[in-house]
């Protein structure tokens, strides 16, 4: 055998540790310079930067919602791939399939329940994570436009949450979907209201866009299965590349001016043939030649591992959920009865509240109100001082305080009100539908919760003051309605004061 | 008054001009595909039988097609089940009322809401007698309230 062969077979025998040396180039990180090229030379770790603050670490600034919302939603990825190898969407197989899935596929009952308790964890996240970045003030320039993509991500994973409601083809899902796709037609309560219907009718078109028809049948499924498992994942996956991506550029996560501080040091000596602006991007800041950041670590494995920790956190909590609970699954859908009462998912039953007062204004008018006021915020509240601290300080706390407690005064109250006195037409049943939709309580909160936060805005002579007073009185309004309707709606839409009151049929 | 333009930047505006025409006629047409031009339903016609099969007095319920047919001395009308609120199907109550139990809206014998959400009361059918002498109603046509097949 010539000199070729023995190192052809020397070759062989390495290929193990060679191949794997090709993919992951070095060895272990022993160095802070290992620990950099670590990230930076990583497909996947230079998501981030090479340093991290230490302040970004603190596990009570983010409690990590952010990245929980991006565990759930890579679970939710996950199964929901894993269900439509067996899920089939058309209305005389996708209940059956359903069925199947819980009772004979293999691992199919745990993998449905860990979709289902993943999308409601990612919910809650979400929520979290929006009031968390409000009350830091993380919305601030320049970050105001990465809070309005994670508003339209807020939307997105509120339609992809919807849109998963009708695929089992359920009583719940046929109903929640009917209730949800004549709310889109609502604009019609207006149209008709102003003699207009004939000539304009943008509330049918919209519905007609959504089902494919005038009723939810078999092209609703078709097009809420392509909605969920193609269009809204696509459009969700670009923003959070866009959300994820400015927030590197606009200088990593927010943090108060007392965890800043940049100062000389002697940290590295510069050879002209490296960019380090690649390490530690600060906006501004970018030749820290001779300066360094204060305060960072490097984001291997620090921020790694806690990242790690994070979403393991994450798979630990649905499968313990899903081990414990399944997946709720009614009677297949019945076009000629209604479930009584017919909820929505919970997120949604505080505008189902609103909604049982006018189609209109609680399901259009007051949640497109409320999306513009969060897309709006910082540009209306362009203050400085405050961020990355809870609601600024001292005077924010109170005023979050105060706020809350007028919010639940006010709501609880006018729920007392309405369940025992009712609303406009018990008193006056000949009066005009325009009134009605005019005024309601979905119209007298928001009317309400905007003229507390104007006076809060003066007394303070503060945009931020307004904004937070605003912000905590629909959060609580939120909260409290969402109870209400889950607790306290029984059949009818009446008040019980519990389930053990319902009316047996 | 803006400064007119260069022929250079004219050119610009009618280039990006017609690039973002042609993107939004493309959009529309694709759009266009999702509008139904058919709706796919079944079909909106009711047989109800002869009128001597429905005595002055009586009443129907086709839950299948959501909608309430009643016999009276002056004539046979139909009520859709349909609630004009959010869609949910009402029932009716001992009382001769209807009662939906999505959002509480509550109509009385003649479908006129009185109570709840509803931005109107229960639509009214078009019932018709076929030359055979056999009732139909048509469940996507609606009438006037009081609108009754008389019997002649």
């Amino acid at each position: 055998m010539g000199d070729a062969g023995r190192r052809f077979l020397e070759n062989l025998k390495r290929v193990p540790s060679s191949f794997v040396g090709s993919a992951h180039r070095r060895g272990k990180a022993t160095s802070e310079r290992d620990r950099s090229r670590a990230v930076f030379s990583n497909f996947f770790l230079h998501i981030h930067s090479v340093k991290t603050h230490i302040h970004s670490l603190k596990p009570n600034y983010t409690f990590g919602l952010g990245l929980l919302t991006a565990a759930f939603l890579g679970i939710l990825t996950l199964t929901g791939i894993l269900l439509m190898v067996y899920y089939k969407p058309t209305t005389g197989q996708a209940y059956i399939s359903i069925k199947d899935i819980h009772y004979v596929v293999p691992t199919g009952r745990m993998i449905r329940n860990l979709h289902r308790w993943a999308a409601h964890g990612m919910v809650i996240v979400v929520f979290l994570h929006m009031a968390r970045v409000f009350y830091t003030a993380s919305y601030r320039r320049p970050r105001e436009f990465n809070w309005f993509i994670g508003i339209l991500l807020f939307i997105l994973t509120l339609a992809l949450s919807f849109t998963g409601y009708l695929l089992p083809w359920d009583q719940l899902a046929y109903w929640a979907i009917t209730i949800g796709a004549n709310i889109a037609s609502s604009p019609q309560e207006l149209t008709d209201a102003l003699g207009l219907t004939r000539l304009f009718d943008p509330g049918s078109m919209i519905k007609r866009l959504l089902l494919g028809a005038n009723t939810v049948g078999a092209e609703a499924l078709i097009r809420f299965y392509l909605l969920h498992v193609m269009v809204l994942p696509i459009g969700l996956f670009l923003l959070l590349g866009v959300h994820f991506w400015r927030i590197r550029k606009d200088g990593g996560l927010s943090r108060p001016e007392s965890a800043e501080g940049i100062e000389e040091a002697e940290v590295f000596v510069p050879s002209p043939s490296k960019t380090y602006g690649l390490m530690a991007v600060v906006r501004g800041r970018s030749e820290a030649v001779g300066k360094a950041p204060q305060n960072t670590v490097n984001s291997w494995p620090r921020l790694f591992v806690t990242e790690l920790a994070v979403m393991m956190l994450a798979v630990a909590v649905v499968l313990v959920l899903s081990l414990a609970i399944d997946a709720p699954l009614k009677e297949a859908a019945n076009p000629a009865i209604p479930e009584n009462p017919a909820k929505a998912p919970w997120y949604f039953l505080g505008v189902q509240e609103l909604v049982s007062y006018s189609a209109f204004m609680g399901g259009i008018v007051v949640p497109t109100i409320v999306l513009l006021g969060l897309i709006l915020i910082p540009y209306l509240d362009r203050e400085k001082q405050g961020v990355g601290i809870w609601c600024g300080g001292k005077q924010g706390r109170w005023v979050a305080y105060w706020s809350a407690a007028f919010s639940a005064v006010f709501i609880i109250g006018s729920l007392a009100f309405i369940v025992n006195f009712g609303w406009l037409r018990t008193w006056y049943p000949d009066i005009p539908q325009i009134v009605i939709t005019l005024v309601n309580p979905g119209a007298v909160y928001t009317v309400g919760f905007a003229v507390w936060s104007m006076l809060v805005m003066r007394r303070y002579n503060s945009t931020r003051m307004g904004a937070i007073a605003l912000f905590t009185c629909f959060l609580v309004g939120y909260i409290i309605l969402t109870y209400f309707g889950t607790v306290h709606r029984g059949p009818n839409w009446d008040f019980y004061w519990s389930k053990a009151d319902w009316p047996v049929h | 008054m803006t400064e007119k333009p260069t022929r250079r930047e004219l050119a610009e505006r009618l280039a990006f001009g017609s690039f973002f025409a042609a993107f939004g006629a493309a959009t529309m047409g694709m759009v266009k595909l999702l509008m139904p031009a058919v709706m796919p339903e079944a079909s909106t016609r009711v047989k109800l039988g002869h009128p001597d099969e429905l005595p002055v007095g009586s009443s129907k319920v086709l839950s299948g097609n959501n909608l309430f047919v009643f016999s009276e001395p002056d004539g046979i009308y139909g009520i859709s089940a349909i609630c004009p609120h959010l869609g949910c199907v009402v029932s009716t109550l001992p009382e001769g009322q209807f009662d939906c139990p999505c959002h509480g809206s509550r109509f009385n014998a003649l479908g006129e809401v009185f109570s709840g959400p509803s931005p109107r009361g229960l639509d009214w059918i078009e019932i018709r007698q076929a030359p055979n002498g056999i009732l139909y109603a048509d469940t996507a046509t609606t009438v006037p309230r009081g609108t009754k097949w008389r019997r002649t």
